[in-house]
């Protein structure tokens, strides 16, 4: 198990985003993957995860079926450019602002709705796994009440 | 029965155009007042199975908007083609219209009157619940006489939905549905998953769970893939059905025709078939819709028993519907929007899903366009509804009072609410309408139209009860005045 704060995982995606203006599209595509798991690790300080687990939300969020062909170009412009220049650098740009905080709502939400976080009795301490998306999950609301 | 080859005799006494919730439910009724009569159910889409519609995601092969035409930038219309038509991507919630609804014009100078009440379909919205086995509460009698006790215990309101409950008895309710809360027989209990097109349980009432006895009936032929092209119409008499199957013409007489192929397709069908009436086709609407989110202090949601638990009439019983549309609202199970960012704060957030009444308006419909298939042309909304929505933003936070609310905004515009409404209204003028009270033609008696197309007011409940209500009482009153012609 790793524990990455932001500061790490800022300078992972800088890193990664060197490389990707060097070694060209792949690289731009790791960077913006990891814009995911960046925006998990800032709202949640602290949080257990797996790398392997980290790695597959990233991978996950930008396949996800939710997102169309479009709002994943975008978003990957978007987090090509964070790379980068870093959030604080693109926020001043027309509409990216927006598009961050509604990422990172959606960043929150797939992570918590998919993965064991609101069984664990101490999510902040206890390590935390993710599960997957798996849309035919049949009861994917953990809260219902049925009888 | 299923087919998948016409069958050699070609002349029936009913014949069902379409197998929704139109089709469908009249077809029932009438194979039981007619137990021994020949029937022949022709549908453009195929039989995909339940296992083929989770495997590909989908209801059905043809998109919601793969078989009409419209101008660019439009809204979209969505509509399914498959067997079972709109019950297979239903969402199963079932509130009946309210009698106000039927009766527009009279009770506030706008719009038209339905030519039937709301008591006049009481007896047959209890028998479509009955059918459907829909799960409702009890105390829903106050404001639709006639619906305690409903076929099933309503399933568990979230803990806002309580709140407001408690707040407001009279105005806040747990969702009638078609999903079932315990199992019967295939169809299992609602999981409150929040891909009722694609139950994972079978809880929602369909075609496929509930009806094939109706299909697969003894002298009733089922051909799917049989795609209805026009009708021969002689002297104010449907002689023949045209449909096409494997590339070929085929076509079928009944004595009795029942067109049941939805709002869009219906319309068409009939204009292709020379019908010139200038109001076929005509007053397509359906409600404006809109997603709302109430940021809660303290409370949390997403724990009622299935996707969307509460109903909510307040915004409803206020609204001066001689100036702007009517609304009402779902509180919503699911967090379709997304979950709060605020750490820790995540369910501290109700989606509501709100609709509001348009007036329909003769410009927006159907017509043939270049032949190939219908071309529908709704501009927009009419200003009756999006005076609704202003209402909306500026009443909510008074309705919502019993909730510890530390926000309301208007999260988007819904491009759609699926529910496809108008193009052959009812009514008892036949100047002015295309169908009189019992679905009969005016001027075709032979022909019968079922579902959604013959809405005469838009209301603000989702239409598909209504419409297998309405089929019911059209089957029973057609058997009736031939039992007694005078
Ligand atoms: C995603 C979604 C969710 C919905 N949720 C709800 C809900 O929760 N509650 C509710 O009340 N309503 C809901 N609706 C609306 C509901 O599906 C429709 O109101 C209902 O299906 C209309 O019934 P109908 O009989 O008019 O038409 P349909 O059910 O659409 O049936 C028309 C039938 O005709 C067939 N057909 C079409 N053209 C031809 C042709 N040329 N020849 C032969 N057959 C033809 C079609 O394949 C189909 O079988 C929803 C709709 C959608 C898309």
């Amino acid at each position: 198990m790793i524990r990455l704060n932001r500061r790490q995982m800022m300078g992972l995606g800088a890193a990664a985003a060197v490389g990707g203006v060097l070694t060209g599209a792949w690289g731009l595509h790791r960077t913006s993957q990891r814009l995911a798991g960046e925006l998990l690790l800032d709202a949640f300080p602290g949080l257990q995860i797996e790398e392997a687990d980290l790695r597959q939300f990233e991978q996950d969020f930008m396949q996800a079926y939710w997102l169309t062909q479009m709002e994943r170009i975008s978003l990957r412009g978007i987090s090509a450019a964070v790379g980068l220049l870093g959030a604080g650098g693109v926020s001043w740009i027309p509409g990216v602002r927006g598009r961050l905080d509604h990422m990172r709502r959606a960043v929150i939400t797939v992570f918590l709705t998919n993965s064991d976080y609101f069984t664990l009795e101490n999510p902040t301490v206890d390590t935390v796994y993710y599960l997957g998306v798996d849309k035919n999950r049949p009861c994917g609301n953990p809260f219902a009440r049925f009888d | 029965m299923l087919i998948n080859r016409p069958p050699q005799d070609s002349t029936y006494d009913l014949v069902v155009v379409g197998t929704g919730f139109g089709s469908l439910f009249y077809l029932k009724r009438y194979q039981e007042l007619y137990p021994g009569a020949r029937i022949l159910v022709l549908e453009r889409g195929k039989y995909h199975t339940r296992e083929w519609q989770l495997e590909q995601g989908q209801n059905s092969e043809i998109g919601y908007t793969d078989t009409y035409q419209m101008p660019e930038g439009q809204k979209r219309w969505s509509t399914t083609i498959a067997l079972g038509g709109g019950t297979l991507c239903w969402w199963g919630i079932t509130p009946r219209m309210s009698p106000e609804d039927f009766k527009m014009r009279s009770n506030f100078g706008v719009g038209v009157d339905w030519p039937i009440t709301y008591d006049e379909l009481v007896p047959y919205y209890r028998q479509a619940e009955q059918i459907m086995m829909i799960s409702g509460p009890n105390d829903l009698e106050g404001r639709f006489p006639g619906t305690a006790p409903y076929p099933a215990r309503p399933h568990h309101l979230s803990t806002p939905d309580e709140l407001l409950k408690a707040a407001s008895p009279n105005t806040h309710f747990a969702v009638p549905s078609a999903r079932l809360r315990e199992p019967v027989g295939s169809r299992g209990a609602c999981c409150s998953t929040s891909r009722c097109h694609l139950c994972p349980m079978d809880a929602k009432f369909n075609a496929l769970n509930a009806m094939m006895d109706v299909l697969g009936a003894e002298n009733t032929f089922v051909l799917t893939d049989a795609e209805v092209t026009h009708l021969d119409i002689q002297n104010d008499v449907v002689k023949s059905v045209t449909y096409s199957h494997d590339g070929q013409d085929f076509s079928a007489s009944g004595d009795l025709v029942v067109l049941g192929a939805n709002a869009i397709q219906s319309p068409y069908l009939l204009q292709k078939s020379g019908d010139t009436h200038p109001v076929l086709g005509r007053y397509l609407h359906e409600k404006l819709s809109a997603i709302f989110e109430v940021h809660l202090d303290g409370v949390d949601a997403f724990d009622g028993g299935q996707a969307s638990t509460g109903l909510n009439y307040g915004l409803y019983d206020s609204a001066d519907r001689s100036q702007y549309g009517a609304a009402t609202f779902y509180t919503e199970n699911h967090w379709g929007t997304g979950l709060r960012t605020e750490y820790g704060r995540w369910r501290q957030i109700l989606p509501l899903f709100v609709v509001i009444e348009d007036i329909p308006q003769e410009h927006n419909g159907v017509t043939v366009g270049d032949g190939s298939a219908p071309f529908v042309d709704h501009p927009d909304w009419s200003d009756y509804a999006y005076r609704g929505l202003d209402k909306v933003k500026e009443n909510l936070p008074d309705v919502l009072s019993g909730l510890p609310v530390e926000s309301v905004s208007m999260a988007y515009q819904l491009v759609t609410a699926s529910h496809v409404q108008g193009t052959m209204r009812m009514g008892e003028d036949p100047e002015t309408s295309i169908v009189d009270k019992d679905l009969i033609h005016h001027r075709v008696r032979n022909l019968t139209c079922v579902g959604t197309s013959v809405w005469s007011s838009c209301g603000v409940a989702n239409p598909s009860l209504t419409a297998a209500a309405l089929s019911l009482r059209a089957a029973n009153t057609a058997f009736a005045s031939q039992e007694d012609p005078s």
